[in-house]
């Protein structure tokens, strides 16, 4: 039909040149057309189908009615005798009627398609961020990070088109061709074998085109990117290239690069438009075919008219899908290769990466926690050791026992962590001085649970890590780490990071003010255009580095339910009186709280009742008792005795 | 880019479109016999009255798939020719502008996107100006044949071809422009809280917000369904009015046809012959132009890809070399700054204020000062990148507008901060500085900055491929790659731009100390943020907001309540902090 034609021409028409032009495209890969991962995982998916299914068979209905209205009405053209306008009204209503169906069920198609694609690729990256999340930092740093934050913004955008379009339109390709042969051979059966011997010399000749260009197209594809990618590797270079007095001389290189980027590419797509020559052939052949034989058993007197011209119209319509489907499979191609991505953080592929988190931190269960038993000195006498409710925010008092801690990255050779004991009684403060990589800040993520431990244990208040649900264990941390992240959203959003909802936001409001005082940004919310509600832009952006630490720190002092305070170097990017400021308060605020502090700066040594020293993943024998604090003795100052660690 | 295109592309051109006319031809042909052949055979006539009819049949079947394909190869022909040449003007364009002249910030980016739009002017040819012409000469070629089947249905065909293929898409960019810039916003902002959320992994499930990070996702992700809804709706729509269009006219065609037919019992001027070849004219019509609303989108992409190309012809060079330049002094490599302003843009800040600054030949100075101070600036300035807004900047005693740009440049090596490298070996990435160089000078200046091992490690030694396609290269080495390049240079002037931002601390001072003994006899400009080490330079100079406000031996301001000594206290340092005292 004029609709069969019309709608369908443009995807047909549509996907020619993206194929090669643009170098650097890999080959198309071989796989299923519908990926059995999304099947199994994303159950709209397999909603859509169905209703893919149904409107399907929905057009291609209306394409046989059209067909058969307008060869009907052809037809009584050619009797005797000569028939008026209200001799073929019934056939020029169905024609509109059918018309009118077919536009009705595309357009509602496309929006039906829209959201199927949104449960799709909603589902997805919330799944794949949740997965992301839940596997935490150690496995991401093993990451290309920006490749995968790419793949999951942009890269499963492009799964849209793969969803609302693609998958239709395959749908149809396998459903309409089947339906219009059954109508076709209906009509007429020698139409029918035709058309079917058409097709099945579709998929000989697919193969034997394969098979011919296959080895060479590959080969060519691997030197049209190295030539697509030339021009932009030397504009990128080309401050490079004028400081040395290399700029100019490039200029030719261009030229013939692009040209033998044209010859390559040309070499490429003589063969690479093989397949739709085949196609597109074989579609208006099998017309001609259908037609001639009509034509001579329609003057022997075998056939009559209208049949035959339904045959005839619908005969391109049995290749229209199978053409358009080809054509666009290039464009699916790019939401495929995210949906791989995204099935490798879900695990879908591998299940042996490793997942942060109580319940796969490799850590030795009870043998494990009676080792640490036996490795800590004593048992500390603290009295503030309450195991009840173990799991509860925030409720685990008592010391922090670290033994025979190891930490192991899966690309590197050595330890960032060997064999660590470590003992802090309840309301003791220690500093760990070492060098950069000596493994501070892998002590500290390792403390939280962020960082797997690959041997030895940690244990808080008698409660091992491993065995405690990890929000819950890291609920009793406050943490600000050596670059805090700052979000684009809300000075407030920003501090109440993993806050739930505020009950009344006045008290709120007031609680954030008295925490931002405390790190020395009372001045802050007032310069700010919006107070709280002002926006910090991409990283913090809107504030300079100093005061993105100060932020972290309040976010961290936010924490009131913390019993544990781990802080990585806190006062890097502050001034002296800042500084100063900043410790003062943070020696108030700190009361009976654990504190571990990566520093060197002598006035938070100052803060600490001891000093250790990591060396090489090792805490090393040099032990610094500092002078004990001068400030009013507090809760748990009885553990506070400077105690000298020695490490094995 | 209509004017770097001669003849011989204007009659390539024409070939592709006549190929892709072929081809659209004959399937109308195909359509429009296979009907006179099966209807004039319903009124059994003798059989070799259709002989012709029958091998016409054959032969456009044949000639429809070969015309389609030749279109395609002409076109990709054509369209590459041009790029070739099209990359050659844009990069000419840039060879005078890179890096002063884009803006202060031209990052990898900036230039990767004026790539992608040189590369994506190309789309004119192939996916929207050949297909677009051979679509609206096909439909015109339909319009005149019903015309001289039955002149009443001329207009109403041409009519319904330009609703459909013309008018219907156009409403419906029209219409869905706000929809698909609203999804193309939320797409851009669910993109950056991916990004954002990635970035800080650690951070938000140290503080137990996973959930809140899925609830922001969610949020983003229902803003984005709805848009993408709207968008969706009005494509749906025009595709349903298109459609419609198609089959309305294709029903009003036959339908003239056929009270035509009626009246024509009386006169006889039109067979239901010829109506039945109308109706299926225009159903090959409409197929003829089912291509145009993709192709009208892509002409959008390809003219504003195109647009921003030829702006780059706009672009003024920042740096001009006069009519007649003096030659360069000879071996005297002393610069001077007096009173140097410069700006990006002439009503823009100021990046460098008013600067002095004399380096002397031999003399070793650092640049430090918070980022955004002017440091990278000024490096820019030495290397003739940039010019002086106002004051004077002198290479020998000579003021350098009178000198030659390439000359000045040819007497100092650089390292930018973050240097290209190039998608080659590693001997070819070093010898861009010095193409004489041998293979042992290569791996000398690589040991002594601390690649030996790393060069050791990869699989061919110097003739490893790396960058895009071969090995990827970390920060640090990236860095020392281009310091080697400095190094290699043999000149007597180095700039060498945070050379060791990537490195820790041992790898700094090697590098230091390797670049101090090779700078012996030379000036050497070292910018950095970092304060570990200055005391072997002879000056330091502290920048701030583009002014100098301070500058002496580092013992001596470290000493001085200034600006340097309050660097130092914000600095931070990994073992000891410098003693204040």
């Amino acid at each position: 039909m004029s609709v069969a034609y019309g709608a369908g021409g443009a995807g047909a028409a549509g996907g020619d040149s993206a194929e090669g032009a643009s170098a650097g495209r890999r080959p198309r890969t071989r796989r299923a057309p519908v990926d059995p991962r999304l099947w199994r995982r994303v159950v709209p998916v397999r909603l859509w189908l169905a209703w893919s299914v149904a409107v399907g068979l929905g057009l291609t209905g209306c394409l046989v009615a059209q067909a058969l209205f307008l060869a009907d009405l052809l037809a009584r053209l050619f009797r005797q005798p000569v028939v008026g306008l209200h001799g073929v009204l019934v056939d020029l209503v169905g024609l509109v009627a059918a018309t009118l169906v077919r536009s009705l069920l595309l357009s509602l198609g496309a929006t039906a398609g829209a959201g199927a694609a949104n449960r799709v690729r909603g589902q997805l990256r919330r799944d794949a961020l949740g997965a992301v999340l839940g596997r935490g930092p150690v496995w991401l740093a093993g990451q290309r990070s920006g490749e995968l934050a790419v793949t999951l913004g942009r890269g499963l955008d492009a799964l849209d088109a793969y969803v609302a379009d693609y998958l239709p339109r395959l749908v149809l390709a396998g459903l309409a061709p089947l339906v219009l042969l059954g109508v076709i051979g209906a009509l007429d059966w020698v139409s029918l074998l035709v058309l079917v011997a058409a097709l099945g010399v579709v998929p000989v000749f697919m193969v034997l085109v394969g098979k011919l260009t296959e080895e060479r197209v590959a080969r060519r594809w691997s030197a049209l990117g190295a030539l697509g990618a030339h021009f932009l590797d030397t504009v990128q270079g080309l401050p490079v290239l004028r400081a040395y007095g290399r700029a100019r001389r490039q200029e030719a290189q261009i030229a013939a690069v692009t040209d033998d980027l044209r010859r390559t590419t040309l070499a490429v797509l003589r063969e690479a438009f093989l397949s739709a020559l085949v196609l597109e052939t074989l579609a208006a052949v099998g017309t001609a075919l259908v037609a001639v034989p009509l034509a001579l058993r329609l003057i022997d007197g075998h056939m009559t008219l209208a049949p035959a011209l339904t045959v005839l119209i619908l005969t391109p319509e049995v290749f229209l899908p199978l053409r358009r489907a080809s054509a666009d499979f290039h464009s699916a191609t790019e939401g495929l290769s995210a949906l791989d991505r995204v099935f490798e953080v879900l695990g879908d592929d591998d299940s042996t990466l490793p997942v942060a988190g109580g319940a796969a931190l490799p850590v030795a269960g009870g043998a494990a926690l009676s080792g640490a038993e036996g490795a800590a000195p004593s048992r500390p006498r603290a009295d503030r050791v309450h195991e009840d409710g173990g799991g509860a925010p925030g409720s685990l008092r008592g010391p922090l026992v670290v033994s025979g801690l190891c930490v192991q990255y899966p690309d590197r050779e050595r330890r960032a962590l060997d064999g660590v004991d470590l003992l802090v009684a309840p309301g003791e403060r220690v500093a760990v001085v070492g060098a950069s990589g000596a493994g501070k800040s892998s002590l500290l993520g390792a403390l939280l649970g962020l960082v797997p431990a690959s041997a030895g244990s940690i244990a808080l208040g008698g409660l091992v890590q491993g065995d405690a649900d990890p929000e819950a264990w890291r609920s009793c941390f406050a943490y600000l780490p050596q670059r805090p992240w700052l979000s684009s959203a809300s000075l407030r959003d920003n501090l109440r990071l993993g806050e739930e909802e505020a009950p009344d936001a006045a008290v709120e409001d007031a609680r954030l003010a008295e925490v931002l005082s405390l790190a020395d940004l009372a001045g802050l919310v007032a310069r700010l255009p919006e107070g709280l509600d002002t926006p910090l832009d991409e990283g913090g952006a809107r504030l300079s580095a100093g005061e993105r630490q100060r932020v972290g720190l309040a976010r961290a002092m936010r924490r009131t339910a913390a019993t544990v305070v781990l802080l990585d170097e806190p006062t890097s990017h502050l001034d002296a009186s800042s500084e100063e400021r900043v410790v003062a308060s943070l020696d108030r605020w700190l009361g009976g709280r654990i504190l571990v502090v990566a520093s060197h700066r002598p006035r938070l040594l100052e803060l600490a009742d001891r000093v250790v020293t990591l060396d090489g993943g090792r805490l090393v024998a040099r032990t610094r008792p500092v002078t004990p604090r001068g400030r009013q003795s507090g809760e748990g100052a009885a553990g506070r005795s400077v105690r000298v660690q020695v490490a094995p | 880019m209509t004017r770097v295109a001669p003849t011989r592309d204007v009659a390539r051109g024409l070939l592709a479109v006549t190929l892709g006319l072929v081809g659209q031809l004959s399937g109308l042909g195909l359509l429009a016999t296979s009907a006179w052949l099966i209807t004039t055979s319903s009124l059994r006539p003798p059989i070799l009255t259709l002989s012709v009819a029958i091998a016409a049949v054959r032969l456009l079947a044949l000639l429809r798939g070969l015309g389609r394909y030749g279109e395609r190869l002409a076109g990709h022909d054509l369209a590459l020719r041009l790029l070739a040449r099209l990359r050659v003007w844009a990069y000419r364009r840039l060879e005078t502008v890179v890096p002063g002249g884009l803006g202060a910030g031209t990052t990898g980016d900036v230039l990767s996107r004026v790539v992608g739009d040189v590369d994506g002017a190309q789309d004119l040819v192939v996916r929207a100006g050949v297909p677009l012409m051979t679509g609206i000469a096909t439909a015109a070629a339909a319009v005149a044949l019903s015309g001289l089947l039955l002149a009443d249905t001329w207009p109403v065909l041409g009519a319904g071809l330009l609703l459909a293929g013309v008018a219907v898409p156009l409403l419906a960019r029209r219409a869905g422009r706000h929809a698909a810039e609203a999804l193309a916003a939320e797409r851009g902002r669910l993109a950056g809280t991916m990004v954002e959320t990635i970035d800080g992994a650690a951070d938000v499930v140290a503080f137990g917000a996973t959930r809140q990070a899925l609830a922001a996702l969610d949020r983003g992700e229902a803003r984005l369904a709805g848009a993408l809804r709207r968008s969706a709706a009005v494509a749906g729509a025009a595709t349903g009015l298109a459609t419609l269009v198609s089959g309305t006219t294709t029903a009003a065609v036959v339908a003239l046809g056929v009270e035509a037919l009626g009246r024509g019992a009386g006169g006889g001027h039109v067979s239901a012959v010829a109506v039945a070849v109308l109706g299926f004219v225009s159903l090959a019509a409409f197929d003829a132009v089912g291509a145009l609303p993709d192709v009208f989108s892509r002409l959008d992409a390809a003219v504003s890809s195109a647009r921003r190309v030829q702006g780059l012809g706009a672009l003024v060079p920042p740096v001009a070399d006069p009519p007649a330049p003096r030659p360069l002094p000879p071996a005297d490599p002393a610069l001077a700054l007096e009173r140097v302003s410069v700006s990006y843009a002439p009503e823009g800040p100021a990046a460098l204020e008013s600067v002095d600054l004399s380096l002397a030949p031999g003399e070793a100075v650092a640049i430090v000062g918070p980022s955004g101070a002017g440091k990278t600036t000024l490096a820019l300035l030495l290397l003739r990148f940039v010019e002086c807004a106002s004051g004077r900047l002198s290479l020998g005693g000579v003021d350098v507008r009178e000198l030659s740009a390439d000359e000045v440049r040819s007497r100092i090596a650089w390292a930018p901060q973050d240097p290209h490298v190039f998608a080659t070996t590693v001997a070819a990435n070093l010898r861009l500085a010095r193409p004489a160089a041998t293979d042992a000078e290569l791996v000398a200046v690589l040991e002594a900055l601390g690649l030996g091992a790393w060069l050791a490690g990869l699989p061919k030694g110097l003739s490893s491929e790396l960058g895009e396609r071969g090995l990827s290269v970390s920060g640090g080495e990236r860095q020392r790659i281009g310091l080697a390049r400095a190094l290699l240079a043999d000149r007597p002037v180095m700039v060498l731009d945070e050379p060791t931002a990537h490195l820790d601390e041992h790898a700094e001072a090697l590098v230091r100390d390797a670049v101090r003994s090779y700078a012996e006899g030379r000036t050497l400009v070292w910018i950095t943020h970092r304060l570990a080490g200055l005391e072997e330079f002879d000056q330091v100079v502290v920048l701030d907001g583009g002014r100098v406000v301070e500058h002496g031996p580092a013992p001596l301001l470290a000493r001085r309540a200034g600006p340097y000594a309050e660097l130092l206290a914000s600095t931070p340092s990994r073992l000891a902090v410098p003693s204040r005292a």
